[in-house]
């Protein structure tokens, strides 16, 4: 399998350097800007930015036909799957490190950093990715690549809507509709988990089913 | 005899469209090489897809070492090279990336033998895939699949589109590849003038059936073409010929024993037959 996720963070190798070059540069804004609300969109959209080229990777994948290719490897169909899911959480985790790296800029110009914000901002940010890699991976597998920006649209949509969809459920438990509330983000946060593993499960089976002429 | 490839009654039908591979049937020698030939269209790479279960055959058995092939199979595909008519590895890699990939997935896989490949074909190690011309890709394609102790290589259209320099030197590794008796090649193609340099047997697909399979200097020293007038062809049975086709006044006609037909009509020609005449023959005669 080390060898499948070291190809697909080798055919992302380029977009993911401009991910970690926008990351970097919106990790500075603080030092013009201080700004809770702002430092919240921050720290979301750069845990979200790296998994935004994996639309572009599977359909690279597919153009070159190495979604083919890699079947006549002496691997599974279910490792070619895991890898992929691997090389998602490795992004993800990319994203997390750069948004340390603004909490770092944040800490060096001696802000006040309010630990709710931050709570919010994570638990936006993740629910984000993670939901967004959890529908965009099995939709894409299913009904090709052509529409990738579509799909990388809705399901950054969709992971927004669940998102909503929580507070709503949960508004009972935080005084009212309240999608900043720290309950939310967390509990959005382990859905989007829950449903990242449901989308593994789901993506093995439509690869297990999969035909590349 | 053993076989490294075995393919029995192999179907697939595509939902939707009237083409279909029709009980599939063949073997590939072990120390031979097999030519796979027909016209675009004919079931060459659905059968090779099927046979390295990129696609999934409605019925039929694919043995491989005398294994029966299945997805599970990962040992089986560890001594198989594969080189397909197109890309192949993603564009963003180089040579050398490239190589650091396989090594992590091939169990045998020889870095070595891959640098020592891509030096002699004069392949660019730190080019990016997309920057290679298609020649430069399909020799890459080629090292790679000699790069792991591949005991099998199967290969479609490998030669389809380069110049004939690239072509002589691909049909050399070929060659070189089956010095070991243990190695076998199934190599598709429409290039049948490759195929009468370096196959050994040669299988004929036609819609998705199989036509002919036989050895190569068979086809090219016993069989033959008979030049037929339409009275001549009238007189003759059916058992004696494969295939016929009118060109005009004339009638070409496939015969299997081209010496016994000589023999038994001295009033007709007889010309040797090349792999192409036999398959416009088998494609477009009438059997």
């Amino acid at each position: 399998m080390r060898g499948l996720v070291r190809n697909n963070i080798y055919s992302m190798a380029s977009n993911i350097q401009l991910s970690f070059i926008i990351a970097a540069v919106m990790a500075l804004v603080p030092i013009v800007f201080r700004e809770d609300m702002l430092l919240s969109m921050i720290l979301a959209v750069q845990i979200f930015i790296f998994v935004v080229n994996t639309g572009t990777s599977l359909r690279v994948d597919e153009t070159s036909k190495w979604s083919k290719f890699e079947l006549t490897l002496p691997v599974r169909r279910r490792t070619i799957v895991r890898a992929k899911y691997v090389t998602f959480v490795l992004l993800i985790l990319m994203g997390i490190l750069t948004s340390l790296l603004t909490l770092a800029v944040c800490s060096a110009l001696g802000m006040s950093i309010d630990p709710v914000m931050v709570t919010y901002s994570y638990g936006f940010g993740l629910t984000l990715a993670i939901t967004s890699t959890a529908l965009m991976y099995p939709v894409m597998l299913k009904i090709g690549t052509e529409k990738n920006e579509m799909i990388v649209f809705f399901s950054g949509f969709a992971a927004v809507g669940i998102m909503l969809l929580l507070a709503a459920i949960l508004a009972p438990f935080t005084e009212g509709m309240q999608i900043r509330h720290p309950l939310v983000g967390t509990v959005s946060t382990c859905t989007a988990i829950v449903l990242f593993i449901i989308s593994y499960f789901v993506s093995v089976r439509i690869h297990r089913k999969k035909e590349f002429r | 005899m053993i076989y490294s490839l075995e393919v029995s009654n192999l179907s697939k039908r595509y939902p939707g469209a009237t083409f279909s591979l029709d009980n599939v049937s063949f073997a590939v020698p072990q120390g031979s090489i097999m030519g796979f030939v027909g016209e675009n269209g004919a079931g060459k790479t659905t059968t090779i897809n099927c046979i390295l279960n990129t696609l999934k055959p409605d019925s039929g058995v694919i043995k491989i070492f005398g294994e029966e092939m299945t997805e599970a199979r990962t040992d089986i595909r560890n001594h198989i090279g594969v080189v397909f008519d197109a890309i192949n590895f993603p564009e963003t890699l180089t040579a050398n990336r490239l190589a650091s990939v396989f090594k992590d997935i091939y169990h045998h896989w020889d870095s070595d033998l891959f640098r020592q490949l891509i030096d002699r074909l004069k392949v660019p190690a730190d080019v990016r895939i997309k920057d290679l011309s298609r020649g430069m890709t399909m020799k890459l394609a080629t090292a790679a699949a000699f790069s792991h102790g591949a005991r099998l290589l199967i290969l479609d259209e490998p030669t389809s589109g380069l110049d004939p320099v690239v072509r002589e030197e691909m049909l050399d590794l070929f060659l070189e590849f089956v010095e070991n008796e243990e190695h076998s090649i199934l190599m598709s193609s429409h290039i049948t003038s490759d195929l009468e340099k370096v196959a050994d047997y040669i299988t004929f697909i036609h819609n998705g059936k199989i036509m002919l399979t036989e050895e190569k200097d068979a086809l090219l020293y016993q069989y033959g073409i008979a030049r037929c007038r339409s009275e001549q062809f009238q007189a003759l049975d059916k058992s004696e010929y494969l295939a016929a086709r009118k060109r005009g006044l004339q009638i070409d006609v496939l015969v299997p024993e081209k010496q016994r037909f000589s023999g038994q009509h001295r009033d007709i020609t007889v010309d040797n037959a090349t792999i192409d005449e036999i398959m416009v023959l088998l494609v477009k005669g009438d059997q």
